[in-house]
């Protein structure tokens, strides 16, 4: 079975789902040791200086994007990469990630600022304002309660 | 399903019994189809899940007992080492347990009274290797091979059984009915107990059985937790509570008294004509009162002009004087401070408690704390009451459609007329030094002074002590509660001296913010999305998600799930 590896540098955070990579170069040969799936380690013929710089790589044949966890150079033309399957990316790129469902817990774009927040702090010093209303008192009075009627005074 | 009992033997420690609605159980051996089901399909083990090969195991005899052990029974009792033995429990029933046979045994449930309800036969597990039982129930051994398969996950062909009480004509033709026993200390820690259907019922031994009692809930009383709540309304609709109307009747509506609104010069008149005026014969005033000021109930400083219905004479109790006044029209008057609309500052959740703060400051009735909750995003109304006789005013809070905070004072600055009078505004007026030290008012009045000469002792007793008066005067802030004395002189008030326009007094959290902290962490979200419309709007991390269809392994896909719940760039 024809068996491909793809290698690649990849420009982004571990923790992006559609990373900016560029690939170094694209290998074809036959798979001949037995190397797990989600953690394989490959050897290819090829310099070691040729693929240092690789810290991504994709195995159609497989279905995984990979990070790259190891290189050793076994012998001269000879280097083993081994690597950790990126489930994020391969979960984007070829399964139905887009499709699955849940609860955001926070969004970058799509917030609600009333929920608490507690990542956020404060400065010790508080900000104090005061706010006048646009009335108050402003008129005073003289008030004499007397016994008696009114009614009945006659002058 | 089944029916539980939980109980405490006084020799035995706990036993629970389980007792199926015997229509949940039926074992046909006519077929001989070695099935033992309940109707809804479940096994005995699966029915009963302390059956096990724990359970321990009465046998026939030493070989049967072999055969037992190397079936996988760790406890077997051989039928010779059965011994005689009571279960006594709480209500006095007992087990009574004995060996009469060479190859059997008998469990017989006795009530208290010495009356054994049967005589439980309890046939001892045989181990015949043809398959040819000699014991009484052929086809019963069959079944209960099967039930002892599926215990022990073997296939045998020993005609096993653990107990079993058939009646007394073998039928093959039977529908049994009975209960599993379990922890019978060391005797029998499992024990199905089979009466025959129809002919016994064994719920009467067990009856009236106390609850262990070292297992007695000190709680109980409160009654078990139950399912509930999801009736809710979610109406959310709120009943408006508008400033109420003033009173309609007032003190000048009972004839007794006449309040009136004079200017300055119209005082200076009447005090001329009292004290100056030749005309004024006071012996003859005094056949009514022991003092003109007697007469005056009150005179005061109000911060409202006083609506008035033209003037008038002023009447001295009976005596009818030269000096004219304005007669207040009305005892009670509105006073409209405005609105003030409560922007939300940070248009989240810190623009509530308890983040932010807020104070109000309302003249003559002190400052206080309202809560933020009700102010924030909403139109904030003041209307004041003042009744002109008292000095008593309530500021009415309107939040929105609603009063929501009423608080009360007196904004009434009585002036002295005689030497009592003079006494209590004294008093008064230390009080304002004393809050003015205190800075922030509180709610509320100082106690009403009842006695104006005790008031003046008071007095002159706390002016030559001043720390003691500071602190026994503190709680009266810049409001006074109206001072209305039965001799006819009136209290006054002080926040006159004080701010006259209400003010918010807010305090709100300094925000500490990293800068592009919505790219590295994001905003609070709870929202049930679908991924692929999150694509391309950066930081998001989720506290659920449903992860299916990736072609990952189960590892993978708890990976995936875990980084997804910590936060991903999308």
């Amino acid at each position: 079975m024809s068996f491909n590896i793809r290698l690649m540098v990849n420009n982004s955070a571990s923790n992006v789902a559609d990373k900016d990579f560029t690939t170094l170069d694209t290998l074809t040969g036959v798979l001949r040791n037995e190397t797990s799936v989600t953690n394989p380690s490959i050897r290819i013929e090829a310099d070691v200086n040729d693929v240092a710089e690789c810290n991504y790589f994709y195995i159609p044949q497989f279905h995984r994007y990979y990070f790259v966890t190891d290189i050793r150079s076994i012998r001269n033309g000879l280097v083993e990469i081994s690597g950790h399957t990126d489930v994020l990316t391969t979960a984007l790129k070829l399964g139905s990630l887009s499709d699955c469902i849940g609860i955001t817990k926070r969004q970058e774009q799509d917030w609600n600022l009333d929920i608490n927040d507690g990542f956020f702090k404060v400065y010790q010093n508080p900000i104090v304002t005061t706010e006048l209303f646009p009335q108050g008192f402003n008129s005073f009075s003289y008030v004499l309660a007397v016994a008696g009627s009114e009614q009945t005074a006659t002058t | 399903m089944s029916e539980k009992y939980s109980c405490t033997s006084l020799s035995h420690g706990n036993i629970d019994l389980y007792l199926p609605n015997p229509s949940d159980m039926y074992f046909n051996a006519s077929s001989q189809s070695s099935s033992f089901t309940f109707s809804d399909g479940a096994d005995l083990l699966t029915k009963y899940p302390k059956l096990d090969k724990n359970t321990t195991i009465f046998v026939a005899n030493a070989s049967s007992k072999t055969i037992a052990q190397n079936l996988g029974f760790s406890n077997v009792i051989n039928c010779q080492e059965w011994k005689n033995d009571r279960i006594i429990f709480s209500n006095g029933n007992y087990l009574s347990i004995t060996a009469p046979y060479t190859t059997q045994g008998r469990v017989d449930p006795v009530l208290a009274n010495g009356t054994v309800l049967y005589t439980n036969q309890i046939q001892p597990m045989w181990a015949d290797n043809d398959r040819v039982a000699t014991c009484y129930s052929y086809y019963s051994n069959i079944a209960y091979d099967s039930v002892i398969d599926s215990v022990l996950g073997v296939t045998t062909y020993n005609a096993i059984y653990i107990n079993f009480r058939f009646s007394d004509t073998y039928s093959r033709y039977r529908d049994f009915y009975g209960g599993y026993l379990s922890g019978v200390g060391q005797i029998m820690p499992s024990l199905i107990v089979l009466p025959v259907s129809g002919q016994y019922d064994i719920r009467q031994f067990w009856n009236g059985i106390d609850p262990p009692p070292t297992h007695e809930d000190p709680y109980s009383g409160a009654g078990d937790s139950t399912t509930g709540g999801g009736d809710g309304t979610f109406d959310g609709s709120s009943d408006p509570v508008p400033v109420p109307n003033l009173p309609s009747v007032g003190a000048q509506d009972s004839g007794f008294i006449t309040l009136f609104a004079p200017t300055a010069q119209q005082m200076k008149d009447l005090a001329h004509f009292m004290w100056v005026n030749p005309v004024f014969d006071l012996s003859a005033f005094k056949k009514l009162f022991a003092d003109p000021m007697d007469c005056i109930l009150g005179l005061s400083v109000v911060p409202v002009t006083v609506p008035t219905s033209g003037a008038k004479n002023v009447n001295i109790g009976n005596l009818i004087t030269t000096v004219t006044m304005n007669v207040a029209s009305q005892q009670y008057i509105e006073v409209d401070c405005g609105t003030v609309t409560m922007d939300r500052f940070f248009g989240s959740y810190l623009d509530f408690e308890p983040y932010t703060k807020i104070s109000l400051f309302l003249p003559y009735c002190g400052t206080h704390s309202l809560n933020m909750d009700d102010i924030a995003g909403k139109t904030i109304g003041i209307v004041y009451h003042i009744d002109i006789l008292t000095g008593s005013c309530i500021a009415f809070v309107k939040c929105g459609d609603s009063v929501l905070y009423e608080f009360n004072g007196a904004c009434g600055s009585n002036i002295p007329v005689n030497s009592l009078n003079f006494a209590s505004t004294i008093e008064n007026a230390i009080r304002i030094a004393v809050n003015i030290g205190t800075t922030v008012a509180t709610a509320g009045a100082s106690a009403p002074i009842t006695g104006a000469n005790a008031a003046t002792r008071e007095t002159a007793r706390k002016i030559g002590t001043g720390v003691s008066l500071a602190g026994s005067t503190a709680e009266g802030a810049l409001s006074m509660k109206p001072n209305v004395s039965r001799s006819g002189a009136l209290g006054g008030g002080v926040g006159i001296l004080g701010h006259q326009i209400p003010y918010f007094i807010i305090t709100r959290p300094r925000l500490c913010k990293p800068a592009k902290q919505d790219f590295f962490q994001g905003y609070p979200s709870f929202i049930q999305t679908t991924i692929g419309d999150l694509i391309g709007k950066g930081f998001t991390s989720f506290t659920n998600v449903i992860i299916s269809g990736q072609y990952l392994t189960d590892e993978e896909e708890t990976e995936l799930e875990s980084i997804l719940e910590s936060g991903v760039y999308l």
